[in-house]
């Protein structure tokens, strides 16, 4: 059995020891690549694996990503993985697949990402502010995308957030989980990022730990010049070896 | 000179990147020798484009791939440098150590320009070995490149962070 609340207290507690408040929306990406010998490493799965999660020896842990997914899936994945590293102690490999699929562990993960990305307080709030401006109690499918934009979550994550807190019903949330939202969030002016995947040359990267130890290794004199770059080359990381693709001097602003 | 050449990634991605290649295939025709471990370090998602150059040299004969065999005197060599070096060695790359054992089991050259790392095994297993400025300078020689040409490629390639060793192809010319 699921509790709910206890899911709810492990996300404000994750969100206190990284340094963020218990309400605002949170960019996740860059909160992970600050947690201490992390390594994210962003590759395309497929279709059926959203995200792995690898405790490995010494403390070394290695998140993975699906970057064929879009990038409020990414989001999601993320902060599903984090619930693993920092919550499920029996834990030491998991494959996590689409949300809502799984065993009870996968569900509290879910649910984990879901309050970590949504923090109730603060979408509660966000919800009534809403309902208020539109003089209405229930919520619109323009209203859910401007949640969703808020909160950087996808369509998805969202939806089934919003009807298992019963701020939309059944019925309306069955209709909005499968309807496409991109064109509707242009037409209100938002970008449509979050409902895409990065372009398919952006889709292998790896950040944080690995990148960091590669540094050392070579700054000991333990390996050469040319392992190092093997290295980050086998990391994805050409822009390290070669340098970026754009032309001119960085700008510093 | 006949040997064939064994190129590092380093030395072999320089002339890829400023589209130069050709210039390996006229100044070394049927010697252009490619450690399949180099080939999978170009096959990284990041520089795919450089890959894609590699095979149309490879589909078209001008140049080859070669790959290291368990047990052979080259994969000994290969190990040895990549696994477990001698006291007061680095572990070298997978690119350049194939390079580097290649070339001492076939009677080739190494191409490579990281001296720094490779110098004492060049030395220990008495290599021949020449740096991408020893390539501009025989194009030089050659005329298929102007000292100008020269300096322009020169400085495409430490754009991309080769490892030339000198700022510009005339200083190099100048201390060679």
């Amino acid at each position: 059995m699921i509790c709910t609340s206890d899911i709810m207290t492990k996300s404000i507690q994750l969100r206190t020891k990284l340094g963020e408040d218990a309400n605002s929306p949170i960019d996740i990406f860059a909160l992970a690549q600050d947690i201490e010998q992390l390594t994210i490493v962003y590759y395309p799965m497929g279709e059926n694996l959203s995200g792995i999660c690898l405790k490995g020896a010494a403390g070394n842990n290695v998140i993975s990503i699906n970057s064929s997914m879009t990038v409020g899936r990414q989001r999601f994945s993320l902060a599903h993985e984090l619930y693993h590293l920092y919550f499920d102690k029996n834990m030491t490999a998991v494959c996590a697949q689409k949300i809502g699929v799984g065993q009870e562990t996968e569900k509290e993960a879910d649910l984990f990402a879901s309050y970590f990305l949504m923090p109730a307080a603060a979408l509660q709030t966000k919800v009534e502010m809403l309902k208020a401006k539109n003089d209405s109690n229930d919520l619109s499918i323009y209203d859910v995308i401007r949640l969703e934009q808020y909160f950087q979550v996808s369509h998805q994550a969202a939806v089934i957030r919003l009807r298992q807190d019963k701020l939309l019903n059944a019925d309306a949330a069955d209709a909005m989980i499968s309807k496409g939202v991109r064109r509707l969030a242009e037409s209100i002016g938002y970008s449509t990022e979050l409902y895409k995947p990065l372009p398919v040359e952006k889709q292998y990267m790896t950040y944080g730990n690995y990148i960091d130890q590669a540094e050392q290794v070579l700054k000991r004199g333990l390996v050469s010049d040319g392992k190092y770059e093997e290295l980050l080359l086998t990391a994805f990381r050409s822009d390290l070896v070669y340098g970026d693709n754009e032309e001119g001097e960085e700008i510093i602003d | 000179m006949t040997e064939p050449l064994f190129f590092d990634n380093d030395c072999l991605s320089a002339f890829l990147w400023v589209g130069y290649e050709n210039l390996l295939v006229k100044l070394y025709p049927g010697r252009i020798m490619i450690p399949g471990h180099v080939y999978l370090e170009l096959s990284s998602p990041g520089v795919d484009h450089l890959r894609k150059r590699v095979d149309l040299l490879l589909s078209s004969g001008d140049a080859v791939q070669k790959s290291i065999e368990t047990a052979t005197k080259e994969y000994i060599i290969y190990r040895k440098l990549t696994s477990a070096p001698d006291a007061g060695h680095k572990i070298i790359g997978k690119g350049e150590a194939a390079a580097i054992s290649l070339a001492k089991c076939n009677d080739g050259i190494l191409a490579s320009n990281n001296l720094k790392d490779i110098a004492d095994y060049v030395k220990c297993y008495g290599l021949k070995h020449l740096t991408t400025g020893d390539i501009l300078k025989e194009a030089l020689e050659r005329s298929f490149i102007s000292e100008a040409e020269g300096n322009l490629i020169w400085s495409k390639m430490l754009a991309k962070r080769r490892k030339l060793g000198f700022l510009s192809f005339s200083d190099f010319l100048a201390a060679n």
